[in-house]
C-alpha cells in the first residue's frame, strides 16, 4: 500500500490540483492498494490560513498522516527542506485533477 | 518623556521627510531629542539627514529553540504549540528548527514539559544610535535594520523602540515604515501623539483610510499632514476625514526643493529653509512645541 497527498481546494478525486502547495486549503489523501484507490480522506490544511510557516505546516500533517508521496506543485524552500527531513517523495504535477494524477501516477508517468 | 509618531499607511508620501525635519527643528528647544527610524525593512532616515555611516551597532538577538536529545522525549508539545511553523517532527525523530521562521516568542521553551529547549541567539538584525547635529544643536538618531531575508518584524521594532528607551530621552519620535501591520501599530502602540502623512492621490486617500482605522480602533490622537498639497484632488481626502478622528491638519505644499534635498542628501529645512515647505514643517514643529509645553 501507498499513502499519497494531493494539495486540493475542497477536495476529493474531482478537484484539481491545488496550484500552490503550503497555502492548498486542504489535501485529499489517497490510499492506493493493488494498483486500485482504496480509501480517500480529506484533510484541512493549518497552512492555508498560517501568516507564516504554511509549508512546514503542511508538511508536518503529511507526516502525521503518514503520507508517502506528495503529488502537486513545486513546495517552497522550508516545505522542500521538512519533506526531506520526513523522506516523503514529492512528484511535481500540475493542472490535472486528482484523479488524473492518480492514473498518471499508477502508469509511473510523472 | 512625551512620545510622538509619524505614520500614514502609503509608502512615499513623506514619513521620513517629515519626522526627520520635526527632529532637526524641535532639537533646537529639546535637550535630549531621540528619533527613532523603525522602518526596519528599509530604514532611510540617516540617508535623508545626510549620514554615512550609521554608529554604535549592536545585534537584535531573538530567543531560537535548541532541542537538548538528551532530555526530549519527542512527545510534540513543541511542535503542536508553534504558531510560525518553525518546529518540525517527522515520525519519532527528534525536531528540526527553522530559524528563519521562529519569531523568538518562546512559546516551546515554556510548553516543553521536560525542559528540553534550551535557549539559542537567532540575530535578526541590528540597532544603531547615531549622533546628528546641525549648527550646534544635536539629536541622536536610532535605527533598526532587518538582516536580508528575515521576516519578523515586529520583534525587530519593538527592541529598536527599547534601544531608544534606554536613552531616556525628552522626546521620542518614531518614524514608522509604510503599511497598517503589526510591525507599523508597534511603533505608535505607547505614542502620545500620531501624526499621520498623506498626500492627495488616490492610492494616498485609500492607505488613510486604512491606517486612520488603525488609529480609531487603538484611541490615538492623531494629526494629520496631507504632503505634496496641490496636485491631485484634494476632495478624495476629505471624503475619507469625515469616517475618522482627526485633531488637525497641516499642508505642505508641492515644492521642488524637496526634490533637490533628496537628490543631494541635504535636509530640506536646513539647505531650503525658506522654501515653502520647510516653512509648512516649521508651523508644525512650532504647534508641536505648544503642545509639548501645554
Amino acid at each position: 500500500m501507498v499513502r499519497i497527498a494531493f494539495p486540493t481546494e475542497k477536495g476529493g478525486l474531482e478537484d484539481n490540483i491545488y496550484p500552490r502547495f503550503g497555502r492548498a486549503p486542504t489535501f485529499t489523501i489517497i490510499d492506493i492498494e493493488k494498483k486500485q484507490i482504496k480509501n480517500v480522506k480529506i484533510v484541512e490544511n493549518p497552512g492555508y490560513r498560517a501568516s507564516g510557516g504554511a509549508g512546514v505546516k503542511a508538511v508536518q500533517l503529511l507526516a502525521n498522516e503518514g503520507v508517502e508521496i506528495v503529488m502537486g506543485p513545486t513546495p517552497g524552500p522550508n516545505a522542500y527542506f521538512a519533506l526531506n527531513n520526513a523522506g516523503i517523495k514529492h512528484y511535481p504535477v500540475q493542472g490535472l485533477n486528482v484523479k488524473e494524477a492518480v492514473e498518471a501516477f499508477l502508469r509511473e508517468d510523472y | 518623556m512625551t512620545s510622538i509618531a509619524v505614520t500614514g499607511g502609503k509608502g512615499g508620501t513623506g514619513k521620513s521627510l517629515v519626522a526627520t525635519s520635526l527632529a532637526t527643528l524641535l532639537s533646537k528647544n529639546i535637550d535630549d531629542l531621540v528619533l527613532v527610524d523603525a522602518d526596519l525593512e528599509g530604514p532611510n532616515d540617516h540617508v535623508i539627514l545626510g549620514i554615512e555611516e550609521l554608529e554604535n551597532r549592536e545585534p537584535i538577538t531573538l530567543f531560537l529553540p535548541m532541542i537538548d536529545t538528551t532530555k526530549c522525549t519527542r512527545c510534540g508539545v513543541c511542535v503542536k504549540i508553534c504558531d510560525t511553523g518553525a518546529l518540525f517532527m517527522a515520525g519519532k525523530a527528534y525536531p528540526i528548527v527553522f530559524p528563519r521562521l521562529c519569531s523568538g516568542c518562546k512559546a516551546c521553551y515554556y510548553a516543553c514539559p521536560y525542559g528540553a529547549i534550551r535557549g539559542a541567539g537567532h540575530i535578526l538584525g541590528y540597532t544603531y544610535v547615531t549622533p546628528v547635529c546641525f549648527g550646534g544643536r544635536c539629536f541622536k538618531l536610532v535605527t533598526g535594520m532587518l538582516i536580508e531575508g528575515e521576516e519578523h518584524t515586529p520583534p525587530g521594532v519593538y527592541r529598536t523602540l527599547q534601544r531608544a528607551l534606554e536613552l531616556k530621552p525628552e522626546l521620542l519620535i518614531v518614524d514608522t515604515g509604510a503599511g497598517t501591520g503589526n510591525a507599523v501599530s508597534m511603533g505608535f502602540r505607547d505614542s502620545d501623539l500620531v501624526i499621520v502623512v498623506t498626500e492627495p492621490t488616490p492610492l494616498g486617500a485609500h492607505d488613510l483610510d486604512s491606517i486612520l482605522e488603525v488609529t480609531d480602533a487603538m484611541n490615538k490622537q492623531v494629526w494629520l499632514v496631507v504632503n505634496k498639497y496641490g496636485i491631485g484632488d484634494i476632495t478624495i481626502l476629505e471624503t475619507v476625514l469625515r469616517r475618522h478622528r482627526v485633531e488637525k491638519i497641516f499642508h505642505i505644499p508641492y515644492d521642488k526643493a524637496v526634490v533637490e534635498a533628496y537628490a543631494y542628501s541635504k535636509p530640506l529645512i536646513i539647505h531650503y529653509p525658506s522654501s515653502p515647505a520647510s516653512r509648512a514643517l516649521m508651523k508644525i514643529s512650532d504647534e508641536l512645541m505648544g503642545w509639548i509645553k501645554h
